[in-house]
């Protein structure tokens, strides 16, 4: 069952940017506490605990990211507790990542962050012999991939994509990000676009035919005319997407996948569509910082998080996709049989990755702040 | 000088209260209240804290709605206006003047209110006059807060006064002042009320005050107007013994009245029957009643083998205590046949004559002309 | 004031002068020399010395315009609404006065974000809309994510501030004075334009900074009510720390926004200390 707790906490986090206020206190706290009290009750707490592992793990995650019971039964394992902070970005982990001694063991980054994390050694190879994973069989779409090659520093936890969400109002079923614009800029202030630079200029891109990545000034600039245009048309430019599309106010909105797959299981009348022209693929994926205080820990946890049982409680809770075929068989039929979750290699093949280039480029940052601030 | 009032020609009109009485709730703070004010009237409204001075005050003023009564200006009837449509004016007790303003602007506010507002140059002159009136117009451009309490009294004074009322309204206007500062405003205010023409309704609580000021005084007592007659009267005539306690001071011999007749009374008391002039006609025998006694109208002789010259009841007595005031001794006199007695003796000059100390030896007595037989006023159903 | 021994007045202002150093001082130079920094490739901040950052401020303008257009327009309906109600309960409410102050106040014991986010259901189109349309009142009301939405929420979150500093200055305000003003022929309005409002006007100037500062710095109203379509300075922050990654322009949009908010408070009270001066206690001319 999954829990309706779950309704877009990730997106008002993200919203409200609140996570950066409430983790750095958690991290500040982590990291001021005394080394010894580490350690003293993993012992006694743990069955068939190692020793070296310590007692505690943090873990800098998103909202609903992890099943609690999968987390209680790794401390009952190993005598570990993981300590969950949840961040509404990745700029936000990136940004405590930098200060230093954040007290963070394992985070899990979007994967257009990566090479940035990388090249400044936030984060440390994986050591593929103590967390036992075999990625060969894995789904290539997701792995091996330009931003990690050879995954010597990342895995993915899950994939998902960034859809279009519409309702039956609508009386239209767009199908590209083109169709999905030119609606979004007749209605009367009914379409929601995210607030966010990467999925909504990129989507935007598509539609005029652009890469999705686009980064140069000319096509940038071809994008702004484009979204500011439209503006006065649209709803909202929010990430809280969920309220505004189940309020009846929005009628189409641009959407991740965990808010396509929450609105259409409650409200069967919605639609999640992945457009044909092309459009956003991502990841979620486990690392290990390079200062972890318990890097065994760290290990310990993603060797537990990869036993296919294990891999595939969390799939059936978070209910995003699992690169993982072997997890898959063991996940609830009627998950991987949602096309909004596990949509098919054809559907995904005109998607792309953000690239560390499109996250980092200060033109499409100035680009989106001149569209917000039209 | 002084004719800012005057020189409007204004109607001179009776001001007329008729039964008014103001309820809050329980509190009956004005209970059927009539008097009638002839134009030109200082009239003052006397009596102790809580008896209802201001209350009236305010319905006059029309900050109060009467729960009962009328209230006419000549022969309009003006309960009903606002207080802005009324042509009385206030002076405040703590003179309400306008701290964001300078000392001209809150002498010409009345004037700006005018529907055909005078001209600029007009006001001033209006303003300016008034301020000579008080003699403050050295002090136009200050504010009010930098004035002292006895210029803040004027300027209210002449805020007033420019508004042109038929009546001025003053509510405790001197209680602010210092002793020596407070005459002189009496005085001022007093001849100011001569020259404008106009009626004074002034409240206070001071019966020293009210007696040196008013052509009439009435005495208020629990919401009720008791007594309404020139300050003569009042303390020569009290209604009963509290307003004789309350005007002046006196010594009360409690008795009941033993005959009647020929502008005389006697009432029977604890030590003998004493005569004395009635100051109310309708007094019957058997009745409660104080013999008061002034204490200056006392005589009192140094000399305890010659008792004072008076036609009425002389005692011998001792003197328990003295005090001295300049122009007069109080003294607290137990004399052998009336109890205890306040005497007070004028200096004329003759200081070492009548100056004597405790445990002297003395006799008193007093004409009977000089007593007083009062109904005995009790609270319980008074 | 005599003079004291040097050693002692140092003591004596020690914690003053900590306090300004760690509070004030510090932050205010790190702001500063971020602002001059560059941007680093994978975004935060690179050190350098340059005023780019500064001279972009001029490519942004929108966002500032915005934020002073809605803050204006939001303290001065804030005041509009406050203004009455704080007049009745000092004035007229007597004895649920108490009472009165407390219905005010109470709601906001609860936290912003959560009574902003209420909002949002009323005002979308499930709520208030709904209700009017069945009422046959109007057919397509759209309430949220409009301005309109904005200010109501600036009004509805910030009337406390405009309405205590203004009931304090109506109920210090003598009522004689109001009576003296009517008994000297002015009505009821010339009485309030001519004594009430000026007399009040410190706790207006007050409250209307109390309200204007903070709403320029508004994050949440703007993305919760207005939908992200309208763009305060707060935003724009939250943008380029949260989003960008460009700390150096943000800190240099931080102490342009701090430059303007000390103006601002300067202004206004230079303006409510001759006002409370005139009003009050009144000093020596
Ligand atoms: N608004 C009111 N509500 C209830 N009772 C009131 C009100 N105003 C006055 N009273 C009561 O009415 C009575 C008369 O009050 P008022 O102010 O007229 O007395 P006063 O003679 O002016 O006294 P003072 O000399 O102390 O000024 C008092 O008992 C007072 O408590
Ligand atoms: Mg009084």
């Amino acid at each position: 069952m999954p829990p309706m707790n779950n309704i877009s906490r990730r997106d008002l986090l993200r919203l409200l940017g609140y996570g950066s206020l409430a983790s750095a206190g958690v991290a500040g706290f982590a990291a001021c506490s005394p080394p010894e009290s580490e350690g003293t009750d993993s012992g006694s707490g743990g069955g068939g605990g190692d020793g070296e592992l310590g007692s505690e793990l943090t873990l800098a995650t998103w909202p609903n990211y992890d099943d609690p019971e999968l987390l209680e039964k790794f401390r009952e394992e190993t005598g570990v507790r993981v300590n969950v902070q949840v961040y509404g970005s990745t700029e936000e982990m990136e940004t405590l990542l930098r200060a230093g001694n954040s007290g963070i063991d394992i985070a899990v980054p979007s994967q257009y962050a990566i090479p940035g994390w990388i090249s400044s050694k936030l984060i440390q190879p994986l050591d593929y012999d103590k967390i036992d994973v075999d990625l060969s069989g894995w789904n290539k779409a997701v792995v091996d991939q330009e931003f990690d090659p050879g995954n010597e520093y990342t895995i993915p936890k899950h994939w998902g994509t960034t859809g279009m969400i519409y309702s039956e109002e609508l009386g239209e079923e767009p199908t590209t990000w083109r169709e999905f614009f030119e609606l979004a800029g007749s209605l009367d202030r009914r379409a929601t676009i995210v607030d966010h630079q990467i999925s909504s200029i990129g989507s935007a891109a598509v539609a005029l035919g652009l890469d999705f990545n686009v980064q140069d000034p000319q096509g940038l600039s071809e994008v702004a005319d484009y979204l500011i245009g439209m503006k006065s048309k649209l709803f909202a430019i929010s990430s809280d997407v969920q309220p505004g599309l189940r309020n009846g106010d929005s009628w189409l909105s641009i959407a991740w996948t965990g808010d396509g797959v929450q609105v259409v299981r409650d409200n069967p009348t919605f639609k999640y569509v992945i457009a044909s022209d092309g459009g956003e693929i991502w990841s979620d994926n486990w690392s290990v910082a390079a200062d972890a205080p318990h890097p065994e820990a760290a290990w310990a946890f993603l060797k537990f998080i990869h036993e296919p049982e294990n891999a595939a409680a969390n799939i059936n809770f978070t209910l995003y996709a699992h690169g993982d075929p072997e997890v898959n068989e063991l996940v609830d039929k009627e998950v991987v049989d949602n096309p909004v979750v596990y949509p098919d290699d054809d559907t995904i093949a005109p998607l792309s990755f953000a690239t560390a280039e499109t996250y980092n480029s200060p033109d499409r940052a100035k680009t989106w702040s001149r569209i917000k601030s039209s | 000088m002084g004719a800012v009032a005057v020189e409007a020609e204004r109607t001179q009109q009776q001001l007329r209260v008729e039964r008014l009485s103001k309820h809050y709730g329980d509190v009956r703070a004005v209970s059927d209240v009539s008097f009638v004010l002839e134009p030109g009237t200082f009239f003052a409204l006397l009596g102790p804290s809580g008896c209802g001075k201001t209350t009236l005050l305010k319905m006059l003023a029309g900050f109060e709605t009467p729960t009962a009564g009328e209230i006419f200006l000549g022969d309009r009837s003006i309960a009903d206006d606002p207080p802005f449509r009324r042509p009385l004016n206030t002076v405040f007790q703590h003179y309400a003047l306008f701290p964001h303003m300078d000392v001209a602007k809150n002498v010409g506010y009345a004037l700006r209110q005018q529907k055909e507002r005078p001209a600029r140059s007009e006001i001033q002159r209006q303003v300016e006059r008034a301020l000579r009136m008080v003699q403050l117009d050295h002090l136009a451009r200050r504010r009010p807060q930098e004035l002292s309490g006895g210029q803040q009294q004027r300027v209210a004074l002449a805020r007033a006064l420019v508004a042109g009322p038929r009546v001025l309204l003053l509510d405790e206007p001197l209680s602010a002042l210092d002793a020596k500062l407070r005459v002189d405003m009496q005085s001022e205010l007093k001849s100011l009320q001569g020259q404008l023409g106009i009626s004074f309704v002034f409240v206070t609580h001071d019966q020293s005050e009210a007696l040196s000021m008013a052509d009439r005084i009435a005495v208020m007592r629990d919401g009720r107007i008791v007594q309404d007659t020139t300050p003569h009267d009042l303390y020569d005539r009290p209604v009963d013994s509290w307003v004789a306690g309350f005007i002046g001071s006196s010594n009360f011999i409690p008795g009941s009245v033993s005959a009647v007749g020929h502008g005389r009374a006697e009432a029977t008391t604890a030590f003998q029957r004493l005569r004395g002039v009635p100051t109310v006609e309708e007094l019957t025998s058997g009745q409660s009643v104080q013999v008061a006694l002034r204490p200056e109208r006392i005589r009192i002789s140094m000399d305890p083998q010659t008792p004072p010259q008076v036609d009425g009841p002389v005692s011998p007595g001792t003197v328990q205590a003295f005090s001295f005031h300049g122009d007069q001794i109080d003294y607290t006199v137990a004399t052998r046949d009336f109890g205890t007695l306040k005497v007070r003796v004028p200096l004329t000059g003759e200081a070492d004559r009548v100056l004597v100390r405790e445990a002297v030896s003395v006799q008193i007595g007093w004409n009977e002309d000089d007593a007083r037989i009062v109904p005995t006023w009790d609270a319980d159903n008074g | 004031m005599p003079k004291l021994i040097p050693r002692a007045s140092t003591l004596s202002t020690a914690p003053a002068v900590a306090w300004f150093v760690v509070f004030m001082v510090a932050p205010l130079t790190v702001l500063f020399v971020v602002s001059v920094g560059v941007r680093g490739p994978d975004g935060g901040y690179a050190g350098g010395f340059t005023f780019d950052n500064y001279l972009e401020l001029g490519n942004r303008l929108a966002p500032i315009w915005n934020t002073l257009k809605f803050s204006l327009l939001g303290t001065a309906v804030t005041l509009l609404v406050a203004y009455p109600l704080a007049y009745y309960i000092a004035v007229k409410a007597g004895r649920r006065k108490l009472v009165l102050l407390a219905l005010v106040i109470v709601p906001f014991w609860t936290s912003m974000l959560i009574r902003t986010y209420a909002w949002t259901f009323l005002l979308g189109s499930n709520g208030l809309p709904a209700v009017l349309r069945e009422w046959g009142v109007v057919d397509d009301l759209r309430l949220l994510n409009t301005p309109f939405a904005i200010v109501l929420g600036i009004v509805y979150n910030y009337l406390p501030l405009m309405l205590l500093p203004i009931y304090v200055a109506l109920e210090r305000l003598d009522p004689s004075l109001r009576a003296a003003s009517k008994d000297l022929g002015a009505g009821r309005l010339a009485t309030f334009r001519q004594v009430t409002l000026p007399l009040s006007a410190p706790g207006v100037v007050g409250g209307c900074l109390l309200v204007l500062i903070p709403v320029m710095g508004e994050y949440l109203i703007p993305v919760l009510l207005g939908g992200g379509r309208s763009y305060f300075l707060g935003n724009a922050l939250a943008d380029l720390f949260l989003q960008s990654r460009n700390w150096p322009l943000g800190a240099a949009l931080a102490g342009a926004f701090i430059l303007l908010m000390t103006a601002i408070l300067l202004v206004g009270t230079a303006v409510a200390r001759r006002l409370s001066g005139a009003a009050t206690t009144g000093s020596p001319a």
